[in-house]
Formats: structure tokens, C-alpha cells, sequence
């Protein structure tokens, strides 16, 4: 069958299921249509003490960390596939197959918690899933639908790994992989609209909220875009992290050097990956935060100037942590290499630079303060601290940290490869050209930001962005070239200290938590709307908790999910472990 | 044993960030029910009152019309020449537009909160839009929501605040009550209930009030009786304007009206309105203040003096009275308040029965929180 038969089919079999999805509801029918539902707080079914926020929130932040795992680990299997038949080497496609080996245990569990999401936003909250029904109505199906297909592919991805390993086959099981990502980053799109619609509501009468547009229209909300893209980068990073504490825990638990070497290996690329997916983030996260404030200037301003300004000096704490940790791996993997020591010189300076960077991000700005603090302080804000507090410094902080980070990465790289080329000089010279115009650049930019108008302030770091992006492709590139033909060093894969393994262990404990903080703010945006300016929430539940309370809950969702996927690692050591035969034994 | 170490290792980072959430700042939720109260009543002062209240509260405006340049900074700047200026600027088509006098000026700040793309300040306009599309909310729409005598309200505030006479009209009984939501996270926690905001503000120190048997001012209760809703409101927000016989003038702090919400200053009005004639009874023997912040509380101290940024000034502030009086000479100043007059302050203001009415306990107390009360 043709290609275009096939979409065909496909499009005929949607407006079959769900006309809704492409056509808009007429006039007539919306001057009738109710709006969105407004219940009281008794409306809202109680069962005994039974907090229902809390148990729908750690539902769904569950789910969501056990979904962006196995959305993500698919996406970098593939990638890490097609690297095998890049480069025909071995390893690469024995590695993907391991980062999918603990995927499928996942899976499962990935389903029965959004089973329990599902559940209890119904038993809890059925007059606003009454009214997401309304507003997404088909798609609703064809998520289910979709989440059929996940399965099938994800269980013939991972089981025709080996019937369809070698020659032409290959591309047919690369085929399914790319089939499994599409699907899965469709669900993740799909489930991104609903929660995006929550927050910034379109294809609904703005004021009484019935629904008047098509599906189509409720899903390409404002902020949608945004965070798909904020979501698909922090999913990458995280399934990164995750596979690399993995591999932290193979190596410390293996015996066998060969062994060993093999989960160094994984480790370092599961840290790449994370770190890959990392790095873009905070411009993701700006774009979003940017949208949010074009969407609504007093959404944008309780984020980050209003009753929710602290979370992001605990979100700062968080990225410090990850910067720190993943920065410490990378240094600690220099030993590895015979010309190691030889870039170790540098790692103080860089090593300042980042805590300097940390600290500098993590002061805060607007205090909540007494009158005596005011007293004590002098003023609202303290006289030297204060200024490190407003965006101009905090953007010069976090973009130099992702250089220090890259520069960290770099090192490693080229302790390992020894440059041929006659122009070998005259490039390095270049690599560290670019890295100075471009930290001046920041810096500059930075300053700027101090002397000029809120308004061009945040236009100031449009520069910072571009100059850090310009460092690192620009170096890419030119170690592309710069290195081709190099002379190899032998890598000692396995030659690392324990401790480095930890701090593998903090990148995804510390991406958790902050998965799960960045779910507090972004829910806590909605102050005391379900669905933003259109469904009020009246339950008892409807304020936002504390940050001691939220700390609590976002801990315990954690702690559980730790278990979870300690769990998911013992159940696919256990998958690989073999029965002595009586022989074996004696 | 690595497994342990692991998760060991895992559950104590988890929990140094649970602990960094509980020593930062915590912002207690306001969990009441929204509060809705009548505007019946309401004169023009307290309209301002409103108006104000509103301006920094449930309206949200001061979010961006700050320093942060955001929006225009219409508390600071010279609006009494500025909206003359917007009136004939010829980018504006509105209402008001080639109009002078206050009412042009009334109907463009109503129209500037229902349309604000009417008339956007140069600089101040949605990116790409060419200030022809601003980024503010329509104010009577969600989440703000502000009904019509609110907006009114926010026009009268405006309008004093550029030296003009305030010419929105009053509200009726027929208009929609002011609806707050505590819940919405827009500004501070609201009080929420009379007497909250009797506690807050410290009333029963001077007035009758809650079997406090002050009469620094008149007894609040059976005012509902003797005064009528807008002369109660009045004398919160202007008290020199309503003075009871029997009592002077320039007593009372003048600054309530920019204390409260408007919300509370409706509440209290409630609440001191449906007060009984006479005080309660009370069979119940009164609970002892374990804390000296509690007798503070209790005792309404905060009322008449600086305490903790209450910025009253009827007394000598207390913060840092530690450096400047010895426990005893705190003891008697309680006891016995006119013995001894700061200088800057007068005579028989202080009540003297507290020395009557504290328990030695308490009076222990509050000395001791008093020594230790940093500047």
C-alpha cells in the first residue's frame, strides 16, 4: 500500500472515531453549549481524610517521571543504535538494547500508575474531567489508541533485537524504533495539550468557557509549544540521568574489570546524554517562561516576582547541585586517559567559576521580610547580595556555567586524541578565541542589563543565549575538523574512583526532585483555577501549600519513585542472572 | 552493602532539599472561604479606601504599575499633568478623547481598566505590536474581576491620588457585593473575619471592646445602633471627621484606611454594626497569654506603639526599648504609665489599668519579650 493510501486511511479513520477533532462546533450549537462547570465546594466528593490534591498530585507526578523515562530512554536507544551502524562497533548497539532491557520493566508500571491518575482525577475531580472530556473529546480516544500502539512497538522493538540485528534488518529495527519515538512523543504532545489548555485555555468562550472551537484549537494552545519543548529536552537529560545512576550502580556492584569498564563506559554516555539534553534546557525553560508572560504578565509575575519567587532559588539549588555533580564526573573521568593530568590543571578554575556561578544564581532577589529583617538589613534588599539577585547576573551565572560545563566535557574529549592536522596551532587558538569573545560577550551583556529598562533587560540576554550556543557549536565543529585523523589514546575504561559513581547518583535524585518542584510552580501558576480564568477550583484543597508542605510531598513522590526504579534495576539484574547447574557447583 | 550505601547516600540528599524548603520563608496559605460583603453605604472616603486597597490587592495592578518600568508607575508619577497629556494625545481615539476635566479623566481610567488597548503609553506596548496592544489584563474579567463599583472605586482612588475631586458615583444596595477570594494568591493573607482584623489592627486597646474595658475611645458596642454604616466607615478611615462626645480629636490613628483591604474595612464594618448593645458576659475565666508575644497580642500593644512595622506612633516604639529602659523601669511605665512621659509624648494616653488587668505572669512576660526586642 501506498504511502498516501495509508494516510488516507488514517484521517478517514479519525473523523470516523472523532469528528470533533477537526471540526469546530457550530455557532448554533455554542450559543446553547454550557459553559464550564462552576461547583461548589461541596461538589467536590470527600472520602474520610483523604487528602484529594495530594493523592492526585503524587499520581501524576509519578506518572510523569515513569513516562518521561520511557518516552526518553526509546530516543537515545535509537540514537545509540544508529551510532552502531555508524561506526560497527558492537558496544553501541549492546548498550541500546541495555537502556531498553530496563525500559520494558518500567513500561508496565508507567501504565498502572497513569491507570491510578485516571481513577482518582475521576473519583476527586469529575466535574473538571467532565469538562476536559468536553473540550478534547475524540482525542481523548485516540490517546488510548495511541497508547495501544506504544505497546505493540515497544514490545517488537525490544524483542526483535536480536531476529533483526545484522545486513538489511538492521533498518527494518531501526524502522520500529522510529515508529515507537513518533508514537510515544505524540502521546507526550497529546498529554502536554490537555495540561497546557489547563493553564492557558484556547478554543473555549473566554468568559462562561463553553467550548466553541475544535480540538485542534484547544490543543495548539499558547504555552503547548513551549512546553513540548521544555518537556522533550528535561526528558532526554532525565532518562539520561536515570540510565547513568544505572550504570553508577553496575559498576559499584560488579566485581569483574571488564565488567566494570562496560558500565564506565555507559555511565559516561548516559552522562552525556543527560548532560546534552541539559544544556539547551534553560533556554527551553526561558522561551516557556517568556510565552507565559505574553500569555498573561500576571501569571509571569507570580512565578518570578510574586508568592512563588522562592521556588526558584530552590530550583537554583537544584541545578547547582546537577552542574556540580556532573562537572565532578567529568573531571574525575580525566584519570582515564594518560593526558589527563595534563588538562587537570584547569579544573580549579573552572570549578570556581561554576560554584561562583552557583551562588551568585541562587541569591535571591524579593525577600519576604518583617519589619525588623527590613530594620536589620537596612532596606528591602541587601546592599551588596541584592543586585546578584535580579536577572542580569543570574543570566551571566547560568550561561557561564553551561560553558564551564561544555569546556569540562571538552577536556575529556581531547585528552583522549592527539590533533594531526598541519593547522593544529592556528585551531586551538581559534577554540580559545571563541571561548573568550564569547564569555566577554556575556559578561558585557550582563552589565548592559544593569543600566537599561526592564523591557531591554530581557532582551539582554538574547545575546548571553547566542554567544553560549556560539562557543559550543563553534568548538563542535571545529573539533570535528581539528581531529579528524588524530592520533587515539588508549582510554581506560573502568579506571575511575567510586566516589565519581556518586556523583552520577546525584544527577538523577537532584533531576527528580526538580521535576517534581517545577510541577508544584507550574500547577501553583493556576492560583485557584482548574482551568485558567474559565473553571474556578472551589475545593477545600484550592490554595497553594506551603514550601515546607510541598518539600514534604515532592520528597515522598520521590523517595517512591526511587523505590520504583531500584526495583525496576534489581528486577533487570535479575533478568541477566543465571542458575548455577549442579556442574557450575561442584 | 552497596546497595545500602546507595540508597543511604540517595536518601540523605533528598533530604537535605526537603529540609532547604522548610528553612526558607513560608507563605501560609489562607484557606477561608471567599468573602463577600455589601458596599451599601460607602462614601467617597471610603471608596478611595477601597479603591486603594484594591489598587495593591485583589486588582493586582501594582504587580507591574511599579519601578520596574513593566507599566507606568501611576503612584509615583505626576498624574495630575499626565492624564491631561493622554486625553489630547493623538494616538487616542477613546471616550475621553479631546476632552478635558475629571469626568473625561473618570471615564478614560474606567475605560483603560475594561479596554486597555484604548490607549497604549509609548514603550509599553506588547512586544511587536507597536504599542497598539497592551499587555495588561481587562480588569473585570478573569482572574481579576473586578465588578463595576471596584472599578469605581480604583477611578476614585486615582482621581484623589492627581488631586481631583473623585466624581464616580457611590454604590447602591442594588450593586454586586465586593467578592474576595483569600485563595487566589494575589497578595498578602485577607482577614477574613471582624475580629480578625480587630486583632490585627488592635482596636480593643482603646475601645470597649471584647471585654477589653478600654475608654481611650467610645465603647464600640451598640454603634449599629447610634451610627449608620457609612458614618461607622467614615470614622475608621477619617476618625477626626466623627468624634463621639466626651472624646478629642487627633487620637485615633488616621492611617486605617491605608491599613486595610478594602474587603476588611467592609468586614469590620459588618462586624462592629451587628455588635450587641452591651458587652457580653463571659462565665468563662479567661485563658492566662503564655508567651509575651501573646500578652502583646492580647493587650493590643502594636495599636499605639511601633512593634514589629505596625508604624503606630501614639506611644514611644517599643523595638530596641530594651537599650533604652531596665526591666523595672519597663515594669512601671505598665504599671503606672504617666509617671514617667517619654519625651515627644503625652499624658494620660497610655490606659493605666493594665497593671489591673495583666496577670504577674504576664506582666513577667511582656517585660521580658520587651528586653529583648532587637532596634
Amino acid at each position: 500500500m501506498r504511502h498516501t493510501h495509508l494516510l488516507a486511511l488514517i484521517a478517514v479513520l479519525i473523523a470516523a472515531i472523532a469528528p470533533d477533532l477537526l471540526l469546530a462546533a457550530t455557532e448554533e450549537a455554542a450559543a446553547v453549549l454550557e459553559g464550564a462547570p462552576k461547583p461548589s465546594r461541596l461538589d467536590y466528593p470527600m472520602i474520610g481524610n483523604v487528602s484529594a490534591r495530594t493523592v492526585v498530585w503524587s499520581a501524576a507526578q509519578m506518572h510523569l517521571f515513569l513516562a518521561a523515562f520511557v518516552l526518553a530512554v526509546p530516543l537515545f536507544a535509537i540514537a545509540t543504535e544508529f551510532m552502531s551502524v555508524v561506526t560497527g562497533d558492537d558496544r553501541f548497539d549492546n548498550m541500546a538494547r541495555e537502556f531498553m532491557k530496563i525500559t520494558m520493566a518500567a513500561y508496565s508500571l508507567t501504565a498502572l500508575v497513569g491507570g491510578g491518575l485516571l481513577l482518582s482525577l475521576m473519583v476527586f475531580y469529575p466535574d473538571l474531567m467532565g469538562y476536559m472530556v468536553k473540550v478534547f473529546r475524540g482525542q481523548m480516544l485516540i490517546y488510548a489508541m495511541l497508547f495501544g500502539l506504544e505497546s505493540i512497538t515497544l514490545y517488537v522493538y525490544f524483542y526483535s533485537w536480536d531476529a533483526l540485528r545484522r545486513g538489511n534488518r538492521k533498518y527494518y529495527h531501526m524502522s520500529i524504533g522510529l515508529l515507537l519515538n513518533t508514537v510515544g512523543l505524540t502521546l507526550m504532545f497529546i498529554a502536554n495539550a490537555w495540561t497546557s489548555f489547563m493553564m492557558s485555555p484556547a478554543g473555549v468562550d473566554a468568559v462562561s468557557g463553553a467550548v466553541t472551537g475544535t480540538v485542534w484549537e484547544a490543543t495548539r494552545n499558547p504555552l503547548w509549544n513551549p512546553l513540548n519543548l521544555h518537556r522533550f529536552l528535561a526528558n532526554i537529560a532525565y532518562g539520561g540521568a536515570i540510565v547513568g545512576g544505572y550504570a553508577a550502580y553496575m559498576f559499584l556492584a560488579e566485581k569483574d574489570p571488564e565488567t566494570k569498564a562496560h558500565y564506565d563506559w555507559m555511565g559516561y554516555t548516559s552522562n552525556f546524554i543527560a548532560i546534552l539534553g541539559f544544556l539547551p534546557l534553560p533556554f527551553a525553560g526561558y522561551w516557556l517562561m517568556a510565552e507565559i508572560y505574553a500569555y498573561s504578565q500576571q501569571m509571569g509575575i507570580t512565578a518570578m516576582g510574586g508568592i512563588l519567587a522562592w521556588l526558584f532559588i530552590i530550583q537554583a539549588v537544584l541545578i547547582g547541585t546537577i552542574m556540580l555533580a556532573a562537572n565532578y564526573y567529568l573531571w574525575s573521568g580525566l584519570m582515564r586517559t594518560d593526558r589527563g593530568a595534563q588538562y587537570a590543571k584547569y579544573v580549579k578554575y573552572i570549578a570556581v567559576v561554576i560554584v561562583g556561578g552557583f551562588l551568585v544564581w541562587l541569591t535571591p532577589h524579593t525577600l519576604i521580610l518583617s519589619a525588623s529583617e527590613i530594620q536589620n538589613l537596612g532596606g528591602t534588599h541587601h546592599k551588596i547580595l541584592g543586585p546578584l539577585g535580579i536577572m542580569p547576573a543570574k543570566n551571566v551565572a547560568v550561561n557561564l556555567m553551561l560553558v564551564m560545563t561544555f569546556l569540562s566535557f571538552q577536556m575529556f574529549y581531547r585528552s583522549s586524541r592527539i590533533p594531526t592536522v598541519s593547522w593544529a596551532k592556528q585551531g586551538n587558538m581559534l577554540v580559545v578565541a571563541l571561548y573568550v569573545v564569547g564569555i566577554v560577550n556575556i559578561v558585557g551583556a550582563g552589565i548592559y542589563g544593569y543600566i537599561t529598562p526592564t523591557v531591554y533587560k530581557v532582551g539582554a540576554s538574547v545575546p548571553q543565549v547566542v554567544s553560549t550556543l556560539t562557543i559550543i557549536i563553534g568548538a563542535v565543529v571545529i573539533d570535528v575538523f581539528i581531529l579528524r585523523g588524530a592520533k587515539a589514546e588508549k582510554v581506560h575504561w573502568g579506571r575511575m574512583t567510586e566516589r565519581s559513581q556518586y556523583a552520577l547518583f546525584v544527577l538523577p535524585v537532584a533531576f527528580t526532585w526538580l521535576m517534581g518542584l517545577m510541577g508544584y510552580i507550574r500547577s501553583s501558576l493556576r492560583t485557584n483555577w482548574h482551568v485558567y480564568t474559565v473553571m474556578k477550583d472551589n475545593s477545600p484543597e484550592n490554595y497553594i501549600p506551603t514550601l515546607g508542605d510541598a518539600g514534604n510531598t515532592i520528597t515522598a513522590i520521590t523517595l517512591g519513585f526511587m523505590a520504583i526504579m531500584v526495583f525496576v534495576f534489581w528486577l533487570s539484574r535479575l533478568g541477566q542472572t543465571k542458575q548455577e547447574t549442579v556442574e557450575d557447583a561442584a | 552493602m552497596t546497595f545500602l550505601r546507595v540508597i543511604g547516600f540517595s536518601v540523605v540528599i533528598l533530604l537535605f532539599y526537603m529540609a532547604f524548603t522548610h528553612i526558607l520563608p513560608q507563605v501560609e496559605p489562607d484557606t477561608s472561604a471567599p468573602v463577600e460583603v455589601s458596599t451599601d453605604g460607602l462614601d467617597m472616603d471610603g471608596m478611595i479606601a477601597l479603591g486603594e486597597t484594591l489598587f495593591t490587592g485583589k486588582g493586582t495592578c501594582t504587580l507591574c504599575h511599579n519601578g520596574m518600568g513593566r507599566a507606568p508607575d501611576t503612584l509615583v508619577m505626576d498624574m495630575a499633568a499626565t492624564y491631561p497629556e493622554r486625553l489630547s494625545d493623538t494616538r487616542y481615539t477613546g471616550v475621553s478623547a479631546g476632552q478635558e476635566g475629571a469626568k473625561a479623566i473618570e471615564a478614560y481610567i474606567i475605560e483603560s481598566m475594561k479596554d486597555p488597548s484604548a490607549f497604549v503609553v509609548e514603550g509599553f506596548g506588547q512586544k511587536g505590536s507597536n504599542d497598539t496592544i497592551s499587555p495588561m489584563p481587562t480588569v473585570d474579567k478573569a482572574p481579576i474581576e473586578l465588578t463595576l463599583v471596584e472599578m469605581n472605586a480604583v477611578t476614585a482612588f486615582l482621581q484623589d491620588l492627581a488631586g481631583l475631586e473623585p466624581t464616580v458615583p457611590l454604590p447602591s444596595a442594588d450593586d454586586a457585593p465586593v467578592v474576595e477570594d483569600p485563595t487566589s494568591g494575589a497578595a498578602a493573607p485577607l482577614l477574613t473575619s471582624g475580629e480578625a482584623v480587630i486583632d490585627e489592627h488592635g482596636c480593643a486597646s482603646c475601645h470597649d471592646l471584647g471585654g477589653s474595658g478600654a475608654d481611650l475611645g467610645p465603647s464600640l458596642y451598640g454603634i449599629g445602633t447610634r451610627m449608620d454604616r457609612a458614618t461607622v466607615m467614615e470614622a475608621i478611615i477619617d476618625p477626626n471627621v466623627v468624634i463621639a462626645d466626651g472624646y478629642d480629636a487627633d487620637f485615633m490613628p488616621a492611617d486605617f484606611g491605608e491599613e486595610m483591604r478594602g474587603t476588611e474595612l467592609l468586614v469590620l464594618t459588618d462586624y462592629l454594626m451587628a455588635l450587641p448593645d452591651v458587652a457580653p458576659v463571659s462565665d468563662e475565666e479567661e485563658e492566662l497569654a503564655t508567651t509575651g508575644l501573646e500578652v502583646v497580642e492580647n493587650y493590643g500593644c502594636a495599636g499605639c506603639h511601633d512593634l514589629d512595622g505596625s508604624e503606630a506612633d501614639i506611644g514611644p516604639a517599643l523595638n530596641g526599648i530594651g537599650t533604652r529602659m531596665s526591666a523595672d523601669e519597663i515594669r512601671a511605665a505598665i504599671l503606672d504609665p504617666n509617671a514617667v512621659i517619654t519625651e515627644g509624648y503625652e499624658a494620660d494616653m497610655m490606659p493605666d489599668y493594665f497593671g489591673d488587668d495583666m496577670a504577674d505572669s504576664e506582666i513577667e512576660l511582656v517585660i521580658d519579650y520587651l528586653m529583648k526586642l532587637p532596634e
